[in-house]
């Protein structure tokens, strides 16, 4: 709005109308009554003969719309700038921006993921050790261990059972050996099924008791034999000279 | 996020000035729209009344505002900045040219009396006034003249003027009561307000 000044209020009022600080304002211009009429006409013809604005020539807009286009090239349409135009908006904030929240969202995906994924081992561990743990359990030998081995070696089998024989000769004056029965099915006829239960006093920790110093294990109730080869020198010469 | 743009014809000249800074070539449309016609009547009245100057003077306005929008300070008010501009390159041609040619003292096609049903007494006065009118304002001289043109026929405030000019306020109010009083003893003889009643 533009600033109204001396002319328009000369325009707008009459001289009587004037008030005393206006009066004193259009006093260089217009002192008396006469004066200020004469201006007043003159303005307001001025302002009837003002001509309106010229259109200018269509000729002068298209050389200044080519220079536009000159001056400032459009990009050339790539698919990916409609892209990026709505995966990274120029004017939102960067939180708010797809790109950023997807890239965010991913980032933490791949932080958190190790976290589940090695819970997820670690169940399996411990169901390995439980499982373990009952297998060992029953410990106690069965045949059916030792009757896979005969199975696969029919001669060792049969030394097993010579073995069988003479220690059954032998007697041990420190060991209580319960030689199991042998089974009188017809289908077991070879097979030999013994367990042992070695007294307390026989126990020794890291010594074996096989006639052969072969380890048979550690379990307090697994020792078959208690008599050591060493103490019956025959049979340990008799078992070397086999082998 | 604007959803619906703010239309261009509601933005300040200043506004557009920044969109034109950053290429938007309807920002460019709206300033042709607004300051052309002013802008050619502004130099055709200055450029001697020739029209293909006038239009000259005002593409190279609008291809200064193309090339070197950074050059306008959006702070101050862009139509005292363009008229400041126009005003520049008015006194450079008059320095190049050194002679002004004399203002045409017969009628100007543009005001030709179209309307035959119009009241001809009238129409006469009106051309007979314009006449006095720029007899008087070429005997003024070029500094009394020029403000009581920008003041009456572009509409610039005094204040706009002073900028424009580079004068003072008081400067420029001080012409115009000269341009004013002398216009006004030259023409108190012709009353057309007066002979219509």
């Amino acid at each position: 709005m533009m600033e109204r000044d001396y002319l328009d209020i000369i325009k707008e009022k009459e001289f009587i109308e004037l008030n005393s600080a206006e009066r004193a304002e259009l006093a260089e211009v217009c002192a008396t009554e006469e004066e200020f009429n004469a201006t007043k006409a003159m303005l307001l013809q001025v302002d009837r003969i003002v001509v309106e604005p010229i259109t200018p020539e269509p000729k002068t807009k298209e050389s200044l719309d080519s220079l536009f286009a000159q001056t400032y090239p459009k990009a050339t349409p790539i698919w990916y700038n409609s892209v990026f135009t709505v995966i990274v908006p120029k004017h939102k904030p960067v939180y708010r921006q797809p790109l950023v929240q997807i890239a965010a969202a991913f980032l933490l995906f791949w932080m958190v993921f190790p976290f589940f994924n090695s819970n997820l081992k670690m169940e399996d561990k411990q169901l390995a050790i439980v499982e373990k743990k009952q297998e060992e359990k029953p410990v106690v030998e069965t045949a059916e261990s030792e009757e896979a081995q005969t199975n696969e070696n029919p001669i060792s089998a049969a030394e097993n059972e010579q073995e069988h024989d003479e220690l059954q000769e032998a007697e041990t004056p420190t060991s209580t050996l319960v030689f199991a029965e042998r089974s009188s099915a017809p289908g077991f006829a070879d097979e030999l099924v013994f367990s042992a239960i070695v007294s307390e006093d026989e126990k020794t920790e890291g010594s074996s008791t096989h006639p052969d110093g072969i380890f048979m294990g550690d379990s307090d109730k697994t020792i078959a034999f208690g008599q050591s080869a060493q103490e019956t020198s025959d049979l340990l010469d008799l078992l070397t000279a086999t082998f | 996020m604007r959803l619906i743009k703010t239309p261009y014809h509601k933005l300040s000249d200043e506004e557009i000035m920044i969109s034109i800074s950053k290429g938007d070539k309807r920002a460019f449309d709206e300033l042709y729209q607004r300051y052309s016609g002013p802008l050619v009547s502004f130099f055709f009245r200055l450029m001697w009344k020739d029209r293909e100057k006038a239009e000259d003077f005002m593409h190279d306005l609008f291809a200064k505002i193309i090339r070197k929008p950074e050059s306008f300070d959006p702070t101050r008010s862009f139509k005292t900045w363009m008229y400041s501009v126009a005003n520049n390159m008015v006194k450079n041609e008059y320095k190049k040219q050194e002679v002004r040619k004399n203002t045409s003292n017969g009628l100007d096609s543009s005001y030709a009396v179209n309307d035959v049903n119009t009241n001809v007494l009238h129409e006469v006065q009106d051309v007979q006034f314009r006449s006095e009118f720029e007899t008087s304002l070429a005997a003024l001289d070029d500094k009394h003249s020029e403000a009581f043109k920008l003041r009456h026929i572009d509409g610039l405030s005094i204040k706009e003027i002073a900028e424009v000019l580079e004068l003072s306020d008081g400067t420029v109010k001080s012409r115009l009561f000269y341009a004013t009083k002398y216009l006004a003893e030259s023409l108190k003889d012709f009353d057309p307000i007066l002979n219509r009643e």
